[in-house]
């Protein structure tokens, strides 16, 4: 079963405000650049699309109502569906924060019909968030989250094993997850557009073009998708921690610059510290105004977790670069995480050292990220921005987001 | 006063909504809740946030928050009603 909730942030804030119901609004970022995140069912019946510019909606969409959207609020809210999904199956996988996907094999016999489990989760999800979903129902991950498409808002498809070959037949292959835009253009090169095409050619030829991932392309084509439901609970540890950071203008100084740098190595720093992992590879992203995107890293000889070893490495690697133009997107990411090993340190500058962050990490703990910080960022922060797709409501892939 | 100071609300503790605001003071006038529109929690170091959704009898949206740690109500945001 796939369950997507329709048009998420939007939605909620519509609950929130009665008088925002049943008009076309967009939920945008705090940041002063911001793009649409979503918007409600009324908003895209004129067009108006998750990406654009404010500008682009607005011409879309006059009457257009704008709404600062509220990280706190949809994390919590997706916390609270998640826990609505475990009252039918266990095996609930958070795919994002607005999908899932649950295994309800072991539910049939308590709750008699797939088709019912759905209209329970509906019925249970609008009577206690107002919120809708639309839901998918099909032998495998892949054809459920197809069947959650066909009908939005408010959907509920199922796709059963016999009318998987006709569905397919003429469906483009772009309406399979995993086929973006890129990866359709180089199929239609080769005169492939629908899945049954896809699915009927070789799987050597589709090989040869794409490498290991032609064999999956040609099961995709067919509806074949044995990958299983993963519960938070048995997915694999992550293998970075980063933040990145849009600016609130494009900067060419340096000094300011590194005063950002110093904000993403604390953030990074204690999501490590606060899930007792440690990394050797420190890697800084940078987004020019023209928006070309690169990333530099180093590999240390021993891992790190404090932040300003994570800001010294951050500054060396942004000392190495010749700026060419100004910056508009600044991300420190860790990576080649271990767990913490635990070392007595020698010498006493080391343990004043992890003395000081230990007493920042327990004061920040107490009263709220930021609460105790470095000198030199006068100014108090709090994470507002975007919601990773890597977010779950638990472990180190779990962000608070200021309210 | 100013957004995000501390007001004065009345709440029912207990039942089946833990919290349930019923009235607040702002800018010396009390507001009664006509509705609660949503509710939500967000973390604020060790303490934990209740934000409510509200609107009053003019059919104004407000956002009061009640804070575990002062056990002290704010109000966030306001919105006139049009």
């Amino acid at each position: 079963m796939h369950i997507d909730m329709n048009a998420f942030f939007a939605s909620v804030e519509q609950q929130c405000n009665p008088a925002l119901r049943n008009k076309p609004i967009a939920v945008i970022g705090s940041n002063k650049r911001t793009v649409i995140t979503t918007s409600s069912y009324q908003a895209r019946a004129f067009g108006v699309k998750t990406g654009m510019t404010v500008g682009e909606a607005k011409k879309c969409c006059p009457y257009l109502i704008l709404v600062t959207g509220n990280n706190a609020k949809y994390t919590d809210i997706c916390v609270r569906i998640t826990s609505i999904f475990k009252h039918y199956t266990p095996l609930v996988e958070v795919f994002s924060i607005d999908e899932a996907f649950l295994d309800i094999t072991g539910s049939l016999k308590l709750f008699q019909s797939p088709g019912r489990i759905a209209i329970l989760i509906k019925k249970e999800v609008k009577d206690k968030l107002g919120l809708t979903c639309s839901i998918g129902i099909a032998p495998n991950k892949l054809l459920a989250k197809l069947a959650s498409n066909l009908k939005k808002p408010d959907g509920l498809v199922e796709i059963k094993l016999g009318e998987i070959p006709s569905l397919l037949e003429n469906l483009p292959a772009k309406e399979l997850c995993g086929i973006g835009p890129h990866l359709e253009r180089y199929l239609a090169e080769m005169g492939i557009r629908t899945c049954g095409e896809l699915g009927r050619t070789s799987v050597s030829f589709l090989k040869k073009r794409f490498g290991i991932i032609g064999e999956y392309l040609h099961l995709m084509g067919q509806g074949v998708d044995d990958s299983p439901v993963i519960p938070l609970e048995e997915e694999s540890p992550p293998k970075s921690i980063g933040h990145s950071m849009t600016l609130p203008s494009d900067i060419s100084q340096r000094n300011i610059m590194e005063k950002h740098l110093l904000k993403l190595a604390e953030m990074v720093g204690r999501r490590l510290r606060r899930h007792h992992l440690q990394g050797r590879t420190v890697a800084l992203t940078i987004r020019y105004s023209d928006f070309t995107t690169f990333t530099r890293q180093l590999t240390l000889k021993h891992p790190i977790d404090h932040s300003q070893d994570i800001y010294q490495n951050g500054l060396r690697i942004l000392s190495a670069i010749r700026l060419r133009q100004a910056v508009r997107l600044l991300g420190v990411n860790i990576s080649n995480l271990i767990s913490r090993t635990v070392q007595l340190p020698l010498f006493e500058e080391e343990q004043k050292r992890i003395l000081i962050t230990r007493s920042m990490d327990d004061i920040n703990d107490r009263y709220g990220e930021f609460t105790l910080t470095w000198g030199s960022l006068l100014f108090p922060f709090r994470h507002h921005g975007v919601i990773s797709p890597a977010w779950r409501p638990e472990g180190a892939r779990k962000v608070e987001y200021g309210s | 006063m100013t957004i995000g100071q501390p007001i004065k609300v009345g709440a029912v503790f207990g039942g089946s909504k833990k919290i349930r605001p019923v009235w607040f003071i702002w800018e010396d006038r009390e507001h009664h809740i006509k509705e609660i529109t949503y509710t939500w929690g967000s973390r604020e170091g060790r303490s934990f946030l209740y934000h409510f959704t509200v609107t009053d009898r003019a059919d104004n949206l407000y956002e009061l928050c009640y804070r575990t740690d002062s056990a002290t109500w704010h109000l966030l945001i306001l919105e006139e009603g049009t």
